[in-house]
């Protein structure tokens, strides 16, 4: 992939600074690849379709080989709320609202729950029974428990000429030189810094400029003008300390469509993380102006009202009386049930944990296939 | 990704090898695998099968109304701090939550008395005195909002923050 003007200003700044970017790693073709047509750096990745198929969500390139097997269905619009289980406690399936509503069981001999780590301990939750009073799987008590978000942190700067952003792929270059922070700091924690633009046209105007700008009129027309095109920002994405306290779990009161009780997000950032969060903030307002950055600003460090991560909530570990799954991701309490997704984390790395979720996916068909020839599920 | 492919059908009675719940990062992989494995498997995924035209760039839509996410007003979800809290219904969408955040952290203009609210407390001004006689009869005939060109962003914002904390703004469907 070609750098970015972000990239380029990046390397000029950490390099200055004695620092070692790299290019970072994307899951976006640059070429055509088995039929795909490659990335047309039209800018609007995140939180956006790739209607090209260039970015590598399953969309475009799992789920067309899983469908070729002609031994897989996907059955979309299909809303699970309980996994069933026999008279000897082994999953005998799942129940699930179709699109027009209809509660259908679906047989299988084993479950595996990959719904990330909110939506998986939810449904073990929803799964009550007699055997299992407080959710499936959760003889530990640890179902929905350490939770984690991963912190993030803004430094952003205004050059003197146009940068265009908006344009391409979200981040070029980033830095790992504070992968591990010195406890000498006083705090546990690292990270990672990258170079991107974050925002889009509406979203820019509204949250992504200097809090000197006025809101209206005609001198935040040519704010709007003048830093669209020449404003960079450098994230840091941050280590989040495993916590018993910070958990999903079940409402009281709110319910979702479907009557069933909603998600309750429990958090709250351990002081540690957010001492993270400022340093890694520090480093890249240092970047900005070793890069030659006009004007720099930031925003406030404050704690989670909300993650996009969701992490660590029926961790793997080899005592049941301290983790949900084991290390073939089956659970302690159910041999026919495996859960594998961000739920499996025991700590939050760094940040940006998609591909460690799908190499963890990998190895769990790996470990599962080998324990179903064995014939031991 | 132009159209949904046709693909092997399971009824409700068979009973497959693996039933892989959720079809994100995580849950297409283990099916490929496993199906690649010579298992059979059905993938049940809340979400719609979206395809390339689904796809826009249509910023409101996507990140404002969280086009590509849960539906928050079916599926609500509740925050608190620490367990001895009383969780509240979190804001409807991702957009929302950093205009919740926005009102401290992105907080400008706020020195010189230029936020949305001020420009709101002028809305009544802006109509009773039109600027010149072009914008006046431009205002007449409804070619032009009252109020004028500046406040866009001042209109936007007072709209979809006022919207979302009265619950008015509806999600457009798919």
């Amino acid at each position: 992939m070609p750098v970015k003007s972000s990239g380029v200003l990046f390397e000029r700044g950490a390099r200055k600074l004695g620092y070692h970017p790299f290019p970072a790693p994307i899951a976006i073709i640059s070429k055509p690849y088995q039929g795909r047509i490659p990335c047309q750096h039209c800018g609007f990745c995140m939180g956006f379709g790739c209607e090209m198929g260039a970015k590598s969500s399953p969309l475009p390139y799992i789920i067309p080989q899983a469908i070729a097997t002609g031994r897989c269905e996907i059955r979309p619009e299909s809303y699970v709320h309980k996994i069933e289980l026999d008279q000897h406690g082994r999953a005998v399936g799942a129940i699930y609202f179709d699109k027009s509503g209809r509660e259908n069981l679906q047989h299988a001999r084993a479950v595996v729950v990959a719904a990330n780590g909110s939506e998986t301990p939810r449904l073990l939750l929803l799964s009550k029974s007699n055997r299992f009073p407080d959710g499936l799987a959760n003889s530990s008590g640890l179902v929905g428990k350490y939770l984690m978000f991963n912190t993030d942190c803004l430094a952003m700067g205004q050059f003197e000429h146009p940068l265009n952003e908006y344009k391409s792929i979200e981040v070029t270059r980033l830095i790992h030189d504070f992968y591990e922070i010195d406890p000498k700091h006083g705090f546990y924690g690292g990270g990672g810094v990258d170079a991107r633009f974050l925002f889009y046209p509406i979203s820019f105007p509204m949250w992504g400029l200097p809090q000197h700008v006025p809101q209206w009129g005609s001198e935040f027309k040519k704010a709007v003008n003048k830093y669209f095109t020449r404003t960079m920002m450098c994230a840091g994405h941050t280590t989040s300390l495993a916590m018993e306290n910070n958990s999903i779990s079940l409402d009281d009161e709110v319910k979702d469509a479907w009557g069933l009780p909603a998600m309750r997000v429990t958090y709250k950032d351990h002081p540690d993380d957010l001492k993270t969060c400022k340093f890694m903030q520090d480093r890249g307002m240092e970047i900005l102006e070793a890069a030659g950055a006009q004007e720099r600003w930031t925003t406030p460090i404050e704690e989670s009202t909300f993650g996009f991560h969701l992490l660590g909530t029926c961790r793997m570990g080899k005592d049941p009386k301290s983790s949900v799954i084991d290390i073939d991701h089956r659970t302690h309490d159910v041999p026919n049930l495996f859960l594998c997704d961000g739920s499996s984390f025991v700590t939050s790395g760094r940040g940006q944990p998609t591909e460690t979720i799908q190499a963890l996916a990998f190895r769990a068909a790996d470990r599962i296939t080998a324990l179903a020839k064995k014939n031991e599920i | 990704m132009s159209a949904i492919p046709s693909q092997k059908r399971y009824k409700l009675t068979d009973t497959v090898d693996f039933l892989v719940i959720g079809c994100g990062a995580s849950g297409a992989v283990l099916a490929r695998e496993l199906a690649h494995n010579g298992f059979s498997v059905v993938v049940l995924e809340q979400g719609p099968w979206l395809t390339a035209s689904d796809f826009t760039h249509d910023e409101y839509r996507h990140w404002t109304q969280s086009l590509l996410t849960n539906d928050y007003r079916k599926q609500p979800t509740t925050f608190r701090k620490t367990p001895q809290d009383k969780a509240v219904k979190q804001p409807h969408s991702l957009h929302r939550q950093f205009l919740a955040l926005s009102r401290d952290r992105f907080h400008r203009g706020k020195q010189e008395g230029h936020d949305h609210r001020h420009w709101l407390h002028r809305l009544a001004d802006n109509l009773r005195r039109p600027r010149t006689l072009l914008h006046q009869s431009r205002v007449r005939a409804g070619r032009l909002r009252p109020g004028g060109r500046e406040p866009l962003r001042s209109t936007a914002l007072q709209a979809v923050s006022t919207a979302a904390h009265a619950g008015e703004v509806q999600r457009s469907p798919l």
